[in-house]
């Protein structure tokens, strides 16, 4: 009687261990998970930031397109009001909001940067070639961080849904699967350049 | 079977994951053979003086269909140019076939060595770029990315290159060793010795001793066509 205790006392305290040491495991995927974002709210922003400067150096040389300065303060503006912090990736809603301001804000930028074609003297311009530059940095860090964060959700969400984590995380645990996006997004809306203007 | 053994390794090559990256056999790699060998020494004397941080310039004959941008920051991610968590790492790239140059500044550097700036550098290459005259476009790029980058100064310790105690403890055996055995008299022990000492020799160095040290990329720096 008191043998078969002790041997349900051992099963119980390795299924407890076991729980443990699972959940445990899935703590340093999420966390980079999160970093990931991080970077990726990182780079939004520095793009978000280089905007007034950009803009305020286009409008002294191409005070004609108003339109599409008027969409790229537009667009920064709603993209910026949208953030979605690293403890809400799960939650599908509020990333497809947030990406598709940020999306919008890409297409305005690069809809700006055609038009801008047409100025010679602005192209010439040494501040504006620094700040093209700067930007073709940053939409690069964009994808770049972008694509860690996809790479790291899958390796988090492979781990999460696969059994029997996904029972062990299902009673033990409030983590979720988090929610990714495409990578190419931003490149989707790639301006074509008419050169008949 | 054999034929479906290298279609299988074909398409595990193309189809992502398994990237086709070349070997960094120093700080040098002309892998599209496109450098003079006067020039790659005029380089490697330049590059080694930089010891602080990691610059490395790479000629690519091949972008695998992917662009300059994400083959550049892959290369340098797995290289581990740089210093781990420093991150000071600076890839030079040049693809004559898809005539594209880029500069790709690790983490750590994106402050010294801006978008900005690593444009301008590009923007004075050019010119020797469009004529085709890559030994002079990558010297002068170099020769700016190391005035750029000379001034930043890391918490680091250069040990790229500077032989560990263990080496020297090592070296000194092995040179004791030969000592003893062009002394000894011709023996057995001697002769088996001797092999030993043949076998050691033929031990591949680690390529001039440069490799990456962990350092990462995220996509930081300019690229230009040309």
């Amino acid at each position: 009687m008191k043998k078969s205790l002790i041997v349900f006392a051992i099963i119980m305290a390795l299924g407890a261990w076991f729980v443990i040491s699972t959940l445990n495991g899935l703590i340093p995927m999420d966390e980079t998970c999160k970093a990931n974002w991080s970077q990726v709210l990182n780079q939004y922003q520095r793009r978000s930031d280089l905007i007034p400067n950009l803009v305020s150096t286009v409008k002294g040389y191409a005070a004609h397109e108003q339109d599409t300065l008027t969409q790229v303060i537009e667009a920064r503006a709603k993209a910026t009001q949208t953030t979605l912090s690293s403890e809400m990736l799960s939650n599908e809603q509020a990333m497809n909001a947030f990406m598709k301001n940020q999306g919008a804000l890409s297409s305005a930028l690069s809809r700006l940067m055609v038009v801008v074609e047409k100025y010679p003297d602005l192209k010439a311009n040494q501040n504006f070639m620094a700040l093209q530059s700067q930007l073709e940095g940053t939409e690069n860090r964009i994808a770049v961080a972008r694509k860690d964060y996809i790479d790291s959700v899958k390796v988090f969400n492979t781990r999460i849904r696969t059994i029997p984590t996904k029972w062990i995380v299902a009673l033990f645990s409030d983590m979720e699967k988090k929610v990714t996006f495409d990578i190419e997004e931003s490149q989707k809306v790639a301006p074509v350049v008419d050169f008949s203007k | 079977m054999k034929k479906f053994f290298f279609v299988f390794l074909i398409t595990f090559c193309l189809v992502g994951k398994a990237w086709c990256f070349p070997t960094l056999t120093g700080r040098i790699v002309d892998e599209a053979q496109i450098l003079s060998a006067q020039v790659e020494q005029q380089l490697k004397t330049l590059l080694q003086s930089e010891a602080q941080h990691q610059v490395v310039v790479v000629t690519l004959s091949d972008l695998e269909g992917k662009s300059i941008e994400e083959y550049g920051y892959q290369l340098g991610r797995h290289w581990g140019i740089g210093e781990k968590g420093n991150d000071n790492g600076v890839l030079l790239i040049i693809a004559p076939n898809e005539r594209q140059a880029r500069i790709e500044v690790g983490y750590g550097l994106e402050g010294v060595l801006t978008d900005a700036l690593s444009s301008v550098i590009l923007n004075d290459m050019s010119s020797a770029l469009s004529e085709n005259d890559y030994n002079q476009a990558v010297l002068i790029g170099t020769q700016q990315i190391l005035n750029v980058i000379r001034e930043e100064e890391f918490n680091t310790h250069p040990l790229d290159e500077i032989p560990t105690p263990l080496a020297i403890i090592l070296a000194c055996l092995i040179l004791v060793l030969f000592i003893y055995v062009a002394m000894a008299p011709q023996n057995d022990r001697a002769r088996r010795l001797r092999l030993i000492l043949t076998i050691i020799s033929f031990i591949p160095g680690r390529g001039g001793g440069f490799r990456g040290k962990g350092g990462s990329f995220g996509g930081g720096g300019s690229s230009r066509k040309f």
